[in-house]
């Protein structure tokens, strides 16, 4: 170590090159392994409560499947920075049989898209809103819940 | 144990060192290489001869997207490749291009159009393009050096 100032300087340069590679490390396990998310409103009861905590695996199109009945966070089509957490309940090239209204006519549901819809019918704005949403919104798929403790394990499918 | 203490400060700097650059394609940005000659003559990327095919600097730190401005995005019909377009119309503008009522653009809908309109998909083929599906702007041409320089 060397002496006065230059020891100064030294511990500065430390703890910028430890931030950095903190910093990274994180941006590289929310790429490649995943998030813990913390979840508001009821959109998602009885599965999801507001409150919980869950953690999720990082979604990429290349190497993951998404399958009709996950629930995936995506973020949303209509608000920047906002992360919905739904279930997928079409997937592409399914009909559309949810959307009664005649704002989106009864047809497939578009290559590459996905239609949304909340466990909670009455409390939720999904794909009934804003339509179905291409997958490429999608951000991770919800494996398990860590919080609270009395519910901590996998989230219950259909 | 000391040695416990040791092996982790290595594993976690060879983590960092290793996350960095990975760190700041993410974040800063990342050259890409074009492909295909929708972008023509703006950007070329149709020879099977991959020198001489454009690459770009593509940032992820940028203002919100603006007409005449260069972006990859997620192509809304398969999640698994990239399209890289230019914005012709921006959230409010009234869109008005054939086979289609004109409607104002959504919240965070981008009209993205191919300089060559004869090759490629473009918003005319699968409409409006989500801010959310942006990867990158297109920001120089890195090679090759006869065209290197900024798009705009």
């Amino acid at each position: 170590m060397a002496q006065n100032g230059s020891w100064y300087k030294y511990i500065r340069n430390k703890v910028i090159f430890r931030f950095a590679y903190l910093y990274s490390g994180c941006v590289v396990i929310n790429k490649y392994v995943g998030n813990v998310i913390f979840l508001t409103g009821d959109s998602m009861q009885p599965t999801i409560y507001d409150g919980d905590i869950v953690f999720t695996r990082s979604y990429n199109p290349r190497k993951h499947e998404i399958n009709k009945n996950d629930i995936v966070c995506v973020k949303s089509p209509t608000d920047a920075g906002i992360l919905l957490c739904k279930r997928v309940a079409l997937v592409e090239h399914e009909y559309d049989n949810i959307s009664f209204n005649n704002i989106r006519p009864s047809a497939r549901i578009a290559a590459g898209h996905c239609f949304l819809l909340g466990d909670n019918l009455e409390a939720s704005s999904d794909s009934r809103a804003f339509g179905p949403i291409p997958m490429g919104l999608i951000y991770s798929r919800v494996l398990f819940r860590v919080w609270p403790p009395n519910r901590i394990g996998f989230i219950e499918k259909y | 144990m000391s040695t416990l203490w040791t092996i982790t400060k290595i594993v976690g700097k060879a983590f960092g060192i290793i996350s960095l650059p990975i760190a700041f394609c993410e974040c800063v940005g990342h050259p890409a290489s074009v492909v295909g000659a929708s972008m023509e003559p703006t950007l070329r990327g149709n020879d099977a001869r991959w020198w001489l095919n454009d690459i770009v600097w593509l940032s992820k730190i940028h203002s919100f997207p603006k007409n005449g401005e260069i972006y990859t995005y997620t192509s809304p019909r398969d999640p698994k490749v990239h399209h890289v377009k230019r914005v012709t119309a921006t959230p409010g503008e009234i869109i008005d291009v054939k086979n289609r009522p004109p409607m104002p653009l959504g919240p965070l809908e981008y009209w993205m159009s191919s300089d060559n309109v004869t090759v490629g998909q473009d918003s005319r083929n699968y409409g409006p393009v989500n801010m959310g599906l942006f990867q990158g702007k297109a920001m120089f041409i890195l090679w090759p050096p006869s065209r290197f320089g900024s798009l705009y």
